[in-house]
């Protein structure tokens, strides 16, 4: 027998070995020798294991021009998927995370009852942490940072029986973490959401026979100092009437319009993005909304979706 | 049982049951396109294997000939080369030479089982490897110019520390 049989083996036998090969390894085979190269670039061995490692659909074709092994690659390389840390802070399923606007901070929400602000440098570093069973929740469930990143919104579900649907709303200040105000959410699942800069909603249920409810949404001032006993802190933006036991599930800000100053008041709602060039316009949410001075359903600055 | 005659390229014969040489579908596919017949002394001449891999086919056929048929591949699962049975491996414990010819040879024979799984040790035996000591291992001459192999090295860059 030859020394070199290995260089001549056949291309079928060589596909089939290259099979139990992994991506790295398929490469570095592919270094030994012209043969083993190009059997290393065959398409259906990078078929194989783009649809292994890339859970797609197998109807989904690639794109036009490219190899699987370039598809491969392109994903692999081309896009950032590198685990830099592997925080083990909390002590049971991480139900939700959420960025500071400025990109500085993160949240995290967990079963575990607690939530985490994290200081987002490498290494991520634990800026505050509360434990919300305090409060007599069961666990965070979701949070949400102000325009500003001044406030952050926490939202969880308080202990109940099984079927309990209640929940609350916790606002933190980002400088000492101090509590600013807490307000019932019900469902828990509306989650909250702000506003504006110093507002939120909140919901409320309130049954009012057997499947008919009404669920209310409340709008909410973060700080709950009240400037004087006439201006209220809370206010009830919409009632819906409730039949065969349905409810508000979740309320979302669309928050893509931009600031109010420069939309013209007199267009209707079909010109929201009708922002006039020239001026300093600025694309997003108005940086802050001083009072609440209007009255929601005069409102087109803001698009509030209910669903 | 039925029996019938292989011959090997060496033109040694080796008599074996019908029904363990039909794990080769290449015997398979012959038997039933020459329409032979179990009582007639065919020999069945098998110019690409010689006789002392036959013989290990033939051993490792009739040690797998109640096996139920090989399950057909799923492309979605991840080929594994850990599953090998322990007599298959103490069966693969052989030179490089026999192991390669022993691939040709179920290649040519088409008996899937034995092709898997002897694709499946040399599998095992690049993993982890450097390409210089895959060469080593299997006694593979490098056929690239220090260029082509420098470019080769550059393409494959990517792939590193993933």
């Amino acid at each position: 027998m030859e020394s070199t049989y290995w260089n001549y083996v056949p291309y079928p036998v060589l596909y089939k070995i290259f099979q139990h090969l992994t991506a790295k390894e398929l490469l570095i085979a592919g270094e030994v020798c012209k043969l083993w190269y190009e059997t290393s670039r065959d398409n259906f061995l990078w078929k194989d294991l783009f649809f292994q490692i890339f859970l797609v659909d197998r109807s989904i074709p690639v794109l036009p021009g490219n190899s699987w092994y370039e598809e491969y690659k392109r994903l692999c390389y081309n896009i950032p998927i590198v685990q830099t840390e592997n925080l083990q802070d909390h002590g049971d399923q991480v139900l939700h995370v959420s960025f500071s606007h400025n990109g500085k901070y993160f949240a995290t929400c967990s079963k575990d009852g607690y939530v985490m602000v994290w200081k987002s440098k490498y290494p991520a570093k634990i800026k505050y942490i509360r434990n919300m069973k305090y409060f007599k929740w069961k666990y965070t469930q979701y949070s949400q940072f102000n325009e500003s990143d001044t406030l952050l919104l926490v939202s969880g579900v308080h202990f109940g029986t099984t079927n309990s649907t209640s929940g609350e709303i916790a606002v933190f200040s980002l400088d000492g973490f101090e509590l600013q105000c807490r307000v019932v959410n019900k469902p828990y699942d509306i989650f909250g959401t702000w506003y504006s800069d110093q507002y939120l909603l909140s919901g409320d249920l309130h049954w009012l026979a057997h499947l008919v409810s009404s669920s209310h949404l409340w709008l909410n001032k973060a700080s709950q100092e009240a400037e004087s006993e006439l201006v209220p802190i809370t206010h009830c933006l919409f009632r819906f009437y409730n039949r065969n036991a349905s409810s508000i599930r979740s309320i979302m800000i669309a928050n893509c319009l931009p600031n109010s100053e420069n939309v013209d008041s007199n267009t209707d709602g079909n010109n929201y993005l009708d922002v006039q060039e020239g001026t300093s316009s600025q694309r997003g949410n108005p940086l802050s909304h001083n009072d609440i001075k209007w009255i929601p359903c005069q409102d087109n600055k803001k698009g509030l979706q209910l669903y | 049982m039925p029996n019938i005659k292989l011959q090997s390229s060496d033109g040694e014969t080796f008599e074996v049951d019908v029904e363990i040489a039909k794990c080769s579908v290449t015997i398979k596919t012959m038997l039933e396109d020459l329409g032979m017949d179990d009582e007639e002394e065919e020999v069945v001449p098998l110019p690409n294997v010689n006789s002392a891999i036959l013989r290990k086919v033939i051993h490792w056929a009739t040690y797998h000939k109640d096996d139920p048929p090989p399950p057909e591949d799923d492309e979605n699962k991840e080929k594994r080369t850990d599953d090998i049975s322990s007599w298959d491996a103490d069966f693969l414990k052989v030179d490089q030479g026999t192991l390669f010819e022993l691939i040709l040879a179920a290649n040519y024979l088409d008996i899937k089982g034995l092709l898997d799984v002897t694709c499946k040790t040399v599998a095992n035996m690049i993993k982890g490897k450097a390409p210089e000591e895959i060469r080593k291992t299997f006694n593979i001459k490098n056929d690239f110019t220090a260029s082509e192999e420098e470019q080769v090295r550059k393409e494959n860059e990517w792939c590193e520390e993933k």
